[in-house]
């Protein structure tokens, strides 16, 4: 049992470790949202307008997601390698640009607030799921494995799960709506489906711990009978 | 349920305690006492004859099944 149970601690950091990774490669795949923040500190960036010969300030850096409007084998672009120095036919999936959004600010009002609510509901998933995990995970430790707490607790976890990627689709569904209305590019659409794509392994997850969830209340109830069995 | 368990009956018959039975059936007092209250979900083959050899009765002795009342 001791060598089970210091398998199962192992397990149990090593998921805490791939947790805390993944919150790290958010982060800093979210380095636009920081340069944001920078921004508003260093509001003195003007940028010369070539058409009118005004100054603006650019406000915002957007990341786009991006399908070319004549299918993905099209390749319209080219970009040079420069260990051949020969151009290469490419296709752009993912661009950031710089925004000047002066204007929007009011408009996005509402937005911002509808944004922030579901922002809650993602922080409190993601900070709650490994405080339930490491619950059951202890619960198991001690032996204690099959009892109705540890089903609420799997039922819970996949509820987060679920809030989590949906509150996620929401965040980037409103962003998508803002940039369609801001932004319209030649060759290219701006689509959602990468994102939708990356994150249904949170759906997926949150699903098959539903499953596991009734699949340990059914073996509760074999337990009982199997303890009623005189 | 309504199998209902008439082990106390049997068990006041042959003029035995709890504690005597399960220790001449092998099985722990808490378990023999789980089947006299009809808490039990099921019940051994291999139980249910040691009893019936200790008691000297048949097993419909101990058991006897009764309608649900609705």
């Amino acid at each position: 049992m001791k060598t089970k149970n210091v398998s199962l601690a192992f397990l149990a950091l090593l998921t805490g470790l791939i947790y805390l990774l993944s919150f790290i490669i958010t982060i800093m795949n979210s380095e636009d949202y920081f340069n944001q923040l920078f921004d508003g500190l260093n509001e003195n960036i003007d940028v010369l307008d070539v058409k009118t010969g005004d100054f603006y300030r650019e406000k915002e850096t957007i990341k786009l997601y991006l399908r070319h409007k004549e299918g993905s084998n099209s390749f319209p672009d080219t970009i040079t390698n420069l260990k051949t120095d020969v151009r290469m036919r490419a296709d752009y999936n993912l661009i950031t640009v710089r925004y000047n959004n002066i204007e929007d600010v009011k408009e996005n009002i509402v937005t911002s607030i509808i944004s922030f609510i579901i922002s809650i509901f993602f922080l409190y998933a993601f900070i709650a799921i490994p405080i339930v995990f490491y619950k059951l995970i202890l619960s198991v430790y001690r032996n204690d494995i099959f009892n109705n707490r540890n089903v609420k607790r799997l039922n819970r976890m996949g509820i987060l799960y679920l809030t989590a990627y949906f509150s996620m689709i929401l965040l980037y569904y409103l962003q998508f709506i803002r940039i369609k209305r801001l932004i319209e590019l030649k060759d290219y659409d701006i689509t959602l489906m990468p994102i939708i794509d990356s994150t249904s392994g949170m759906l997926l997850l949150g699903v098959i711990l539903f499953i596991m969830g009734n699949v340990m209340s059914r073996a509760i109830k074999l337990k009982e009978e199997q303890d009623l069995t005189i | 349920m309504p199998i209902i368990i008439n082990l106390d009956v049997e068990m006041a018959k042959k003029k035995i305690s709890l504690n005597e039975l399960s220790e001449k059936v092998g099985i722990t007092p808490a378990n023999l006492s789980i089947l006299k209250t009809g808490k039990a979900k099921a019940i051994r083959f291999s139980t249910l004859e040691a009893i019936c050899k200790e008691l000297d009765c048949q097993p419909g002795d101990i058991m006897e099944w009764r309608e649900e009342e609705k």
